[in-house]
């Protein structure tokens, strides 16, 4: 690799030689400290040899100084390619103004990466940017990041932290979303702890203020579990029978649930006919000109539209202004389909199960499906045992004085 | 005559005290890849050039490399590389 490439970029010359005593001419090129290769032995008194491009004066001189022929056979190199567009003046302008044209498009943004956003909705950030100034085509040594950042992070209470790097002509906008306060207590406000669903206790934590039920007892959805209300029993002091506190704690019990759903045994389902469409569009910055016929966009209802954009970007990920949008139009007809009962009841216990994990505060003991059809749908019944927490904490309304 | 004295008594000490002998006493220094190709250091030119015997001039003589196809593929002031088939090396004094 390296002893093509070395020439290449150095430029090489094929010399034929033609001289009384030829080891003379090798050994006088020796002597002077220039390189030569592919020795080509050619019979009495000729030979052909390479040499660097750089070397040709040296060596020119030194033969002729012998009394040597030498004729220059081939030329070959980046220089001398170079060389044949010195006279093309159309092409150095082009490729000087490409250079002017690629040096000043660095300058300014095209394209936008947002990453650490998880809660935080990517478009809005992008938007609210954009009120502020971060578009594409900002001018990118004008980015004050420090600045966007006060005044974005006002606009979005998840956020922690934002700032924007820019490399070359995209901007990598950083987001540290906040991490979000756990619920505290409030030990000033008097409270009760209530049930929020039917069960059967099984166990009660009373961490502060008066537990009212006890393992084993039936409650009722809204019914008090733990009261904020504790009597005091204070005989010294009898004008104060009652204290408030912020009552708190656990309450587990068994759970029941019945729930259903109904999945059609006959739906309608897209069927692609196989036809599609093209459209194409380029966007320049923030133009965008698209190719194909009018009104091509908006084929018909029957269709679905498939928008792919490919940025393009030079080697090495320099993102330039133009994105090519590619449109795809699949048409479609709507066809009824059938769906077996095996079918319709894996699906349906699947949306049941999910659902069920969903509403309570503890764990499944033990789950059982049944499914019966009605007419075209087939009805999915889930009758679940859970043990969850069931207590809920709840202020308790005051009078003033 | 005293020039030659000095060089034997060069080459002499590099033998008892086991020195380079190339960098010691100069003299040149020979390596051969296989029959295929021969890198030599320390070289004074070459005398004579044919496909099919090379004359190099070396210290103390001449060093003749006989074979087939041979071919010069490099030569500095210092080293030379020769490849192509070698029959043979002898010193020619």
């Amino acid at each position: 690799m390296e002893k093509r490439l070395t020439p290449a970029l150095r430029g090489k010359i094929r010399l034929g030689i033609t001289a009384a005593y030829p080891e003379r001419v090798l050994n006088v090129l020796a002597g002077r400290g220039i390189v030569f290769w592919e020795v080509d032995w050619r019979g009495e008194g000729e030979l052909s040899l390479s040499i660097h491009r750089a070397d040709y004066h040296t060596a020119k001189a030194a033969l002729d100084a012998l009394g040597a022929e030498v004729t220059v056979e081939q030329r070959a190199g980046v220089g001398y390619f170079l060389r044949r567009f010195r006279r093309r003046y159309a092409l150095l302008t082009g490729l000087g103004i490409l250079m002017l044209l690629v040096i000043a498009n660095s300058l300014f943004i095209w394209d936008f990466e947002v990453n650490g956003a998880e809660t935080v909705s990517k478009t809005e950030v992008l938007r609210a940017l954009e009120e502020v100034g971060l578009r594409r085509g900002s001018f990118a040594p004008g980015l004050r990041p420090q600045e966007l950042c006060n005044q974005i992070l006002p606009q979005f209470p998840e956020l922690a932290w934002l700032t924007v790097n820019v490399r070359g002509c995209r901007a990598y906008i950083e987001l540290r979303e906040r991490v979000a306060k756990p619920p505290i207590v409030s030990e000033a406000v008097p409270s009760n702890v209530i049930a929020k669903k039917d069960a059967l206790v099984t166990e009660v934590r009373a961490l502060d203020g008066e537990a009212k039920v006890m393992k084993g007892m039936s409650v009722f959805e809204g019914q008090l579990l733990i009261s904020g209300a504790v009597e005091t029993k204070n005989v010294q002091n009898p004008s104060v029978p009652t204290r408030f506190l912020a009552g708190h704690g656990q309450v587990w019990g068994r759970t029941w649930y019945d729930l259903s759903v109904k999945i059609p045994l006959i739906y309608e389902e897209k069927r692609y006919s196989g036809e599609r469409d093209y459209a194409f569009a380029v966007q320049f910055g923030t133009k965008r000109v698209k190719f194909g016929a009018k009104g091509s966009s908006n084929p018909g209802a029957m269709c679905d539209k498939i928008i792919k954009t490919i940025p393009l970007s030079l080697p090495g990920g320099f993102a330039l202004p133009i994105t090519l949008a590619v449109e795809t139009y699949s048409s479609y007809e709507m066809h009824a389909a059938a769906r077996s009962r095996a079918e319709a009841q894996a699906q349906g216990e699947a949306l049941l199960g999910e659902y069920l994990r969903s509403i309570i505060d503890g764990e499944v003991r033990s789950e059982r499906y049944a499914s019966a059809v009605e007419d075209d749908w087939l009805l999915v019944t889930l009758s679940a045992e859970c043990h969850e927490q069931i207590g809920q904490i709840v202020p308790i309304p005051m009078e003033e004085g | 005559m005293e020039r030659m004295v000095q060089q034997s008594l060069r080459e002499r000490m590099a033998e008892i005290f086991d020195l380079p002998g190339d960098l010691v006493a100069g003299l040149f220094h020979l390596q051969m890849l296989g029959e295929r190709q021969v890198l030599l250091e320390g070289h004074g030119g070459i005398v004579a050039y044919a496909p099919e015997c090379i004359d190099i001039n070396v210290r103390g003589g001449v060093l003749r490399l006989r074979g087939a196809e041979l071919t010069l593929r490099a030569m500095t002031a210092e080293e030379l590389r020769i490849a192509g088939r070698i029959d043979a090396v002898e010193f020619v004094r």
